[in-house]
């Protein structure tokens, strides 16, 4: 069974149909929590996690305040609000204020975990369009959790694995395949 | 900015003193954003600086204010609002209590509503341990962008040709017409220590996010005490009900309405 607590994945522009596929390609006995925190149009609150559910072989669901990260699950960061993690194991919501101008922020998700979960956290940055996430997942790094940064060759919008790949050194650089097969031999 | 857990119970500790509000039961990773926010925008490089600074009411006040969640639009959610108006149609008059206002961003979206409606207010309250959130309610200021998204919900809400009547522009300033607000009674205390009155309507949504389970539970309880026997709490689409043992009835539970359970006799 793997070490770890967690797997947090921010993505923008483009991430959409790479989650799907990784979701769908996942074994069905995959049981590390898997967050995810996706720039979205905010006032389109639904349909992307039931699209989501179609293919994916865990369940996901879009958390509400206070609810327990379980195994076996995926959680999606809901439209129009941030999403952290805490140190009891539950994800907390959030109206604050936009962080690089989006709401929810990869920033804030990435950077509450590394708190809460230190070395037991994997981060993976995906495709996308601005620099939210770089710094999440940097801090990541810095608490020795395990860092993925897509392969900027294969985003679909290289921006937010290069920004990422400007401040930190993460432990693999892969493609989406190479995502799907670091997962799969987790468990 | 660094805050240990130390600092951040030290300053929670002081807050509640100088402010009369609970922050030892705020949502810890809140506190560490939000404080640490505080101690940038007031410019101050040390936690027991804003200690000391908590000390001067009129400072203490900055800081209150600063801990604010602020709802950022007008008719935030319009699917909530949808659904309000659908379960406030038929009430010949409403009495309507804001527990916790923020910026006014949400007291402006009903009284437009209940405008709307043609309902009459008996009485609205609005609390919030902050003075400079009253003061700012008072003149809401919007810029182009908030604008924009108010007409977008304005649209989605089915009213987009009203929302020139509400708002007023001089010298590129659009601020959204005080008289709609008027007739509101203002608070300035922390609704857990305000007595208990009975409302029709209770308005706080999103609010407990930024709580611990103790504080959420305090609060709602406390809430529900002020709720008349047909009174609707409306909390945000992504709260719960704490603790779920309460007398509560699920009106519209996806878009946070609430109703008192009816008590077998």
């Amino acid at each position: 069974m793997s070490d770890y607590k967690a797997i947090v994945i921010g993505g923008s522009a483009g991430s959409f149909a790479l989650v799907l596929k990784l979701l769908s390609r996942l074994s069905p006995s995959f049981d590390i929590p898997i967050i995810i925190c996706m720039h979205r149009l905010k006032h389109i609150r639904s349909g992307l996690v039931e699209s989501l559910n179609v293919k994916s072989k865990i369940k996901v669901v879009e958390p509400n305040d206070k609810e327990r990260i379980e195994k076996g699950k995926a959680y999606l960061a809901p439209s129009n609000y941030h999403m952290f993690i805490e140190f009891d194991g539950t994800i907390s919501l959030s109206i604050e204020d936009m962080n690089n101008h989006s709401r929810p922020s990869i920033d804030y998700t990435l950077s509450s975990a590394s708190v809460a979960f230190r070395d037991r956290c994997v981060g993976i940055i995906l495709t996308g369009a601005n620099k939210d996430g770089a710094k999440g997942i940097k801090d990541i790094a810095d608490k020795k959790g395990f860092t993925i940064v897509q392969d900027p060759a294969t985003a679909e919008v290289d921006t937010m694995p290069k920004s990422a790949l400007r401040v930190m050194k993460p432990n693999l650089i892969l493609s989406p395949d190479g995502i799907i097969d670091f997962l799969n031999n987790l468990k | 900015m660094f805050l240990t857990l130390t600092d951040i119970k030290d300053i929670s500790v002081a807050m509640s003193e100088a402010l009369r509000v609970d922050f030892t039961n705020y949502n810890t990773s809140f506190l560490k954003r939000r404080v640490t926010r505080a101690i940038e925008k007031l410019n101050l490089h040390k936690v027991q600086e804003l200690i000391n600074l908590l000390k001067d009411p009129q400072k203490a006040e900055e800081v209150a204010f600063l801990m604010q969640v602020p709802c950022t639009e007008l008719f935030r959610d319009p699917a909530f609002w949808r659904a309000l108006r659908k379960n406030l149609t038929g009430r010949k008059q409403l009495s309507v209590w804001f527990p916790h206002l923020t910026n006014g961003y949400e007291l402006y979206s009903l009284m437009i509503l209940l405008k709307q409606m043609g309902i009459p207010q008996t009485r609205v309250v609005a609390s919030t341990f902050s003075q400079l959130v009253i003061d700012k309610a008072k003149q809401l200021n919007i810029t182009s962008k908030i604008d924009e998204v108010n007409r977008y919900n304005f649209e989605r809400l089915e009213i987009a040709n009203k929302y020139d009547e509400y708002v007023d522009v001089c010298d590129n300033v659009t601020t959204i017409k005080p008289e709609i607000i008027s007739s509101v009674e203002f608070h300035k205390e922390w609704y857990i220590n305000e007595k208990v009155e009975k409302y029709d309507l209770i308005i706080f949504r999103n609010v407990t996010l930024n709580y611990n389970v103790l504080l959420h539970e305090r609060a709602i309880e406390r809430l529900v005490q002020s709720l008349n026997d047909d009174g609707l709490l409306t909390i945000g689409i992504k709260e719960v009900i704490l603790p779920r043992t309460l007398r509560l009835n699920e009106v519209n539970a996806n878009e946070g309405i609430y109703g008192v359970k009816k008590q077998n006799v």
